[in-house]
């Protein structure tokens, strides 16, 4: 699983920012404003980790079932998949 | 050509008359130069193929061109470019951004209907800003937009207001994470991590300091009013 750009993330107040680092895509592609949840999954995705390993992770962190941990995951990728960001 | 902008020694390299025209205000005589910049050929061309106006001349070309690449490196100077209105009154300094077209200008102009004097425009387009010690200071520049208002001066920066179209007048306060991602689409991103960091760093400490407000206001000058009674509370 990989983005279409690579990303540098910042929080601030309860919303983490993602900018691409090179702006190569389209303009829209290039801001992105995640929840935190949100923002802990991309911020693996733009590690370059794969979908079980995020899993896993989100397991751990979050107070969560597996099958809950993989839900979470795959709406997410699917939201980006829809918003034209992963390669 | 020399010009000294929100205290940044420039030196600008320029082919055409209008660059030299607009940074008149700007002059200034140094012997080291904090940046030098100009427009290549295929700057030129980069901004043509983007530009609104399809018979813009080669001169607002090249000031657009130098415009964008000041804009990329400012970050590295604690500053960054935003687009908005910005003026000065009773000491606050007070930016109205908004997307394209939606009315920034308008509202700052009735503003300075019903505040006269006292309203003082630092500039109606593109306002450097810059931190000194945590405080963030909106400077105008040469770039001010079509109308040309822009004077040579710095004002502390207290209030930022995004300013949407609506039928009716209200403001409200928003939240520092809604100001950020607004913000975000009126400065110019850099490219490059550091860079990136750094903008959002300056972007933070300077929403941090500032009132944030969302001004949802028609063309009217019912609009000023409702407005500046809420801000200048």
């Amino acid at each position: 699983m990989k983005l279409k750009n690579k990303y540098v993330l910042r929080t601030v107040a309860d919303k983490t920012v993602a900018i691409a680092v090179e702006q190569s895509g389209e303009k829209t592609d290039n801001v992105i404003t995640l929840n935190s949840t949100g923002a802990f999954i991309f911020g693996l995705i733009n590690e370059g980790l794969e979908k079980e390993q995020i899993c896993e992770k989100f397991f751990k962190e979050y107070d969560v079932t597996k099958e809950e941990a993989e839900k979470a995951v795959d709406s997410f990728t699917e939201s980006l998949e829809k918003s034209g960001l992963l390669a | 050509m020399k010009c000294r902008v929100a205290e940044l020694n420039i030196e600008i390299l320029s082919r055409y008359r209008y660059l030299e025209d607009i940074c008149g205000k700007y002059a200034a005589d140094f012997s080291s130069a904090d940046l030098v910049l100009s427009a290549s050929r295929e700057d030129l061309e980069y901004e043509k193929r983007v530009a609104v106006d399809r018979k813009i001349t080669q001169g607002k070309l090249e000031s657009v061109a130098v415009c964008r690449k000041l804009s990329l490196e400012l970050p590295r100077f604690d500053s960054f470019m935003l687009h908005a209105a910005t003026f000065e009154l009773d000491g606050r300094g007070i930016a109205f951004f908004a997307k394209s077209g939606t009315g920034k200008s308008t509202h700052m102009l009735l503003w300075k209907e019903l505040f006269g004097e006292k309203l003082q425009i630092i500039n109606g387009d593109k306002p450097i800003v810059r931190l000194k010690d945590g405080v963030p200071f909106a400077f105008g520049t040469p770039w001010c937009g079509k109308e040309g208002l822009s004077q040579n001066r710095s004002v502390v920066l207290s209030d930022l207001c995004f300013i949407k179209r609506s039928n009716e007048n209200s403001t409200r306060r928003l939240e520092k994470s809604e100001a950020l991602k607004l913000l975000l689409e009126q400065v110019a991103i850099p490219v490059g991590s550091e860079n990136i960091l750094k903008l959002l760093d300056l972007l933070d400490r300077t929403i941090s300091h500032c009132n944030l407000w969302e001004i949802s206001c028609n063309t009217d000058f019912a609009a000023a009013k409702q407005s500046s009674s809420i801000i200048l509370r």
